[in-house]
């Protein structure tokens, strides 16, 4: 009986690779037909590059400001998917050595956007790390204001990982953010300086291996009373990629499961957080972003945050313990991220 | 004083240019040997760099692998380019390309000036004491190695074990004593020429080459073999810290002011991702220059404190004292356990007397005491405010999702008064067991009157603060059916007054003394003493230990000692107890009421008299079902 039940784990085990990894994987090499690079390649990828992969709705405004801050962390090299209706952000970029721009052939269907970015995942950061962002995302981690992402993941691979935990941090201004305009080129963190430093939960969640964490501006404003179905905050933002990973639901999970683990048995690990930005741009770029986040190829992965920053740039956020953000130790103070033991 | 510098690098050739220039500057003289697996061009750029410069040798003969001879080799190497070169220096320090100095040079030649003459190495006898934090000591020479620990770790472990199984101890060379110690030194020049002999004797040659990690046991040994221990400082000037994964820590330009107070003249490693951290320890040495490398006497040198040491160990588990997202996994118990700040919680079994207790708390103004954290239908904080924290006071389902992150974020939300809420029996799930395990929390017990808790039990809802006792239902349910409901009542207060009890008898240990007590509301104090503990498995622990930490407090006297453990004034806090007092007066006349209700109902006077403030006895109980 024993045995029989060894034998049903190892078919189970199988079943589970061939459909949750390998499937995947093979879907999003096939997709990568239906892109097309935009822009030359600038030169031979290196073993030390460090990649981050950008799907594009439109953020015009916000794209040169992530660019920037994330050049200056140490990425060198942006591989960008333009998703907007107008698209020519390659003719936007020619300027950037470091950009890669892929579009897709014909009409684009936002919901195989995922697909799309795990084949430029699989192409350009196989064997790399590779940082998975969107344009209002800016990356924060321990004294991020003197160290790079180098060194970030220098210590995470001597703690023998391949992946950092990251959660999702709603930046909002004293006003709300429809009031406010964010000039071509401007810096979206001039606008949006407050977060909240309480109010988060974590959750586990059995079948991912993941934790969902919630809370935030947008369970305290718009999930009150369902707390439940408040956004899932949790990212794998930084991943050294192999050719069969791929993310499940936006970048809240990942396949391996394995991935999703945030920290390792009895010892914290580092994490990250991404200060969000998206209230300043506008509803359409934010429902392109919702149609594309919508996609999920693993169920019960938590629910998407798109749908409710149209709603939320509409409100007044600033409470009593709204804080003003200057530097990465407040989000330390907050418990937002775990320097671990990075001294 | 002339120093040698013999520098082993592997990568990052502008930031070895950068420290061999610095070393230069000061008139010393640096042998190289640059990995041979490394790029060419690397090697070539840091060659032609110094190409025709009398004082700088860069040689590449070996690949250096971790915990292998090739990194003694090619430090014996570098001291033959040195021997080669005629330089004769007073003193030989050996760096990696990752080293930097954290004072100026000059410093260093001062010092070791002033201390000439001393071995400075780590060297501690490793038959006699351990050095090896986790993992192998002595086995690292009785047995031989041939095969890398981080690249075939498989046969490194099948050819370990197979010499265990096989008892295949051997003698130390030559019958020497062995030594061991940090792999980074600063040595005279004789004694480095002793060693450079020894170091080609083929049996010495033979047996280093299968030791593990001999970099950490070479040179120690031949130092201690060859001189009197009397010249060996024990410590070397590199400052080097480990993580938990056995790996250096590395610093970073935000470390500056951490590296200007460390007793070392040389920091490993640092930060080759930016020159931010080089160029700023270069600043502080020029004469001008605000902040400067903090001045140590020669003793002092060598030294380490424990601020790194503190720090790791104390992290493991994340940031302490805070909660951190994501990181905890048994969320009810553990979410709490990260936090530190000590707060107070007041377990009651009826909302009229915690109204008692919380008017009397809100006259402390050094105290910030919440209501019914937990009601199931509005949480009352503190003012009677209808948000607090960003939590809404409706919206209670969210303690359904995250009742202990809402308790932290209430806790850690005020910053200068101290917190506190109260618990009513039936509320928060199992969070009162909590409240008792944590060490940082003040429990207080109230020892309940059972008739108001019964009162309170008629309605369907629990009632808030703001609502007055309400006893229209006393006489408004019928005589059998007002008996039935007491009866089912007795049982179920007794169980909860039992389950208090053991609750602050087994958890007592984890408190502070006087940090779990029982308090009792009313004029005067009552003649009854604490229960004492049923448990029959401590019974042969000392009764009196225990129980001591343990007390039955009059409310106004545990109020005193609440305020004392919180650094709080209680004479200055202006009570005026008069209001608190007439209040009590109330809650006893309708006690009263309650009674003469039940012993009109058939109930006996004297078997309701008997059921005294936390009963818990099974026999008052049997007098009623």
């Amino acid at each position: 009986m024993k045995f029989l039940r060894k034998i049903w784990r190892e078919i189970r085990d199988i079943r589970f690779t061939v459909l949750h990894i390998l499937l995947p994987a093979w879907e999003a090499y096939r997709s990568g037909g239906q892109l097309k690079r935009e822009s030359r390649e600038f030169r031979k990828l290196r073993p030390s590059d460090l990649v981050a992969v950008v799907p594009f709705y439109g953020e015009s405004a916000m794209l040169s400001a992530c660019l920037a801050h994330h050049r200056h962390l140490g990425v060198n090299l942006f591989v960008l998917l333009d998703l907007s209706e107008a698209g020519g952000l390659a003719h936007e970029l020619t300027e950037s050595a470091d950009c890669v721009v892929w579009r897709p052939r014909g009409d684009i269907r936002l919901k195989r956007a995922l697909l799309w970015l795990n084949y430029l995942r699989r192409r350009y950061a196989t064997g790399r790390w590779c940082l998975s962002i969107e344009p209002s995302d800016f990356v924060a981690f321990h004294h991020s204001e003197t160290r790079k992402l180098k060194d970030l993941i220098e210590f995470i691979e001597n703690e023998r990982r391949n992946h950092v935990f990251g959660v999702v941090v709603e930046m909002y201004g004293d006003r709300p953010a429809v009031e406010l305009t964010l000039e071509a080129g401007g810096d979206p963190r001039a606008l949006l300086r407050l977060f909240d430093p309480l109010g988060y939960e974590t959750a586990k969640s059995g079948r991912l291996l993941e934790v969902a964490v919630r809370g935030g501006p947008q369970r305290r404003r718009l999930f009150p009373s369902i707390p439940r179905r408040s956004p899932a905050l949790n990212r794998v933002p930084l991943v050294k990629w192999e050719w069969y990973f791929s993310y499940g639901a936006g970048t809240r999970v990942m396949m391996p499961r394995k991935l999703n683990q945030p920290h390792a048995v009895a010892h914290a690990n580092p994490s990250l957080c991404l200060l969000n930005y998206a209230q300043l741009n506008d509803d359409a770029v934010l429902s392109r972003a919702a149609q594309a986040e919508s996609e999920e190829l693993v169920p019960g992965a938590g629910d998407p945050i798109y749908p409710g920053i149209s709603k939320l740039r509409r409100l007044a956020l600033k409470t009593g313990v709204s804080t003003v953000l200057t530097d990465s130790g407040d989000l330390v103070k907050a418990g937002l991220f775990n320097p671990g033991q990075w001294f | 004083m002339k120093i040698a510098f013999a520098l082993i690098a592997h990568q990052h050739p502008k930031t070895v240019e950068r420290l061999i220039r610095l070393i230069l500057a000061d008139g010393h003289i640096v042998a190289v040997h640059y990995d041979a697996r490394a790029p060419e061009a690397d090697f070539r750029a840091l060659s032609d760099a110094f190409a025709g410069n009398d004082s700088v040798r860069v040689v590449r003969e070996f690949h250096v692998a971790w915990g292998q001879w090739s990194i003694v080799a090619a430090t014996l190497r570098c001291l033959d380019e040195i021997a080669d070169a005629g330089w004769e220096p007073d003193y030989v320090h050996l760096l990696s390309g990752a080293d930097y100095p954290i004072r100026p040079i000059g410093d260093f030649a001062a010092f070791l000036e002033r201390n000439a003459g001393k071995q400075f190495l780590e060297c501690v006898p490793s038959n006699e004491r351990r050095w090896v934090r986790g993992g192998m000591q002595q086995e690292r020479y009785l047995y031989r190695f041939h095969f890398n620990w981080r690249d075939q770790r498989r046969l490194f472990d099948l050819a370990y074990n197979l010499q265990k199984f096989l008892g295949l101890k051997r003698k130390f060379v030559r019958g020497i004593e062995p030594h061991m110690g940090s792999q980074w030194w600063t040595l005279t020049w004789e004694i480095v020429k002793q060693i450079m002999v020894l170091a080609r004797e083929p049996d010495i040659l033979k047996f280093f080459k299968t030791t593990l990690i001999p970099d950490e046991l070479f040179f120690q040994t031949m130092v201690a073999h060859l001189t009197d221990f009397r010249n060996i400082a024990g410590r070397n000037l590199t400052l080097y810290q480990f993580t938990d994964y056995g790996v250096p820590v590395v610093y970073y330009a935000d470390h500056i002011d951490y590296l200007l107070r460390q007793p070392f003249f040389f920091a490993r490693k640092l930060s080759s991702h930016s020159p931010e951290l080089h160029e700023g320890l270069e600043a502080t040495w020029r004469a001008d220059a605000e902040r400067r490398p903090r001045q140590f006497p020669d003793d002092a040198f060598g030294r380490i404190g424990t601020e790194y040491e503190d720090y790791r160990i104390s992290h493991r588990l994340g940031v302490p004292g805070r909660p951190v997202v994501g990181l905890l996994s048994n969320l009810w118990a553990e979410n709490l356990g990260g936090l530190t700040r000590p707060y107070f919680c007041v377990l009651g079994t009826s909302t009229a007397e915690l109204r008692v207790v919380q008017r009397a708390l809100t006259q402390m103004p050094e105290l910030l005491c919440h209501g019914q954290l937990f009601h199931p239908h509005r949480s009352e904080f503190a003012g009677g405010v209808n948000s607090y924290a960003g939590y809404d006071a409706d919206a209670t389902e969210i303690l359904h999702v995250s009742a202990p992150n809402f308790l932290a974020d209430l806790i850690l939300s005020e910053t200068e008064r101290t917190s506190g809420f109260l618990l009513r029996w039936g509320q928060g799930w199992h969070i009162h067991e909590i409240m008792f395990d944590r060490p940082n929390v003040r429990v207080a017990a109230l020892r309940g009157d059972p008739f108001l808790a019964f009162i309170e039990t008629l309605k369907p809802v629990h009632p808030h603060l703001d609502e007055s006792l309400d006893i229209q239902p006393l006489f408004e349910l019928p005589a059998e059916a007002l008996v039935h409901r007491f009866r089912q009542f007795v049982v179920a207060f007794c169980a909860f007054n039992k389950n208090i009890d053991e609750l602050m008898f087994s958890y007592i240990e984890t408190k502070p003394k006087g940090w779990a007590s029982y308090i009792e509301l009313g004029e005067t104090t009552s003649q009854r003493s604490i229960p004492l503990r049923r448990s029959s498995a401590r019974k042969n622990a000392d009764p009196s230990e225990t129980v001591q930490n343990v007390a039955l407090l009059h409310w106004r006297s545990w109020m005193a000692q609440l305020g004392h453990s919180f650094d709080i004034d209680f004479q200055n806090g202006g009570a005026d107890w008069s209001s608190v007092l007439s209040d009590l007066r109330e809650l006893e006349k309708l006690r009263q009421v309650a009674v003469d209700r039940l012993v009109e109902c058939g109930l006996s006077r004297s078997a309701l008299e008997s059921l005294k403030e936390g009963s818990d006895d099974p026999k008052i109980v049997l007098a009623f079902v």
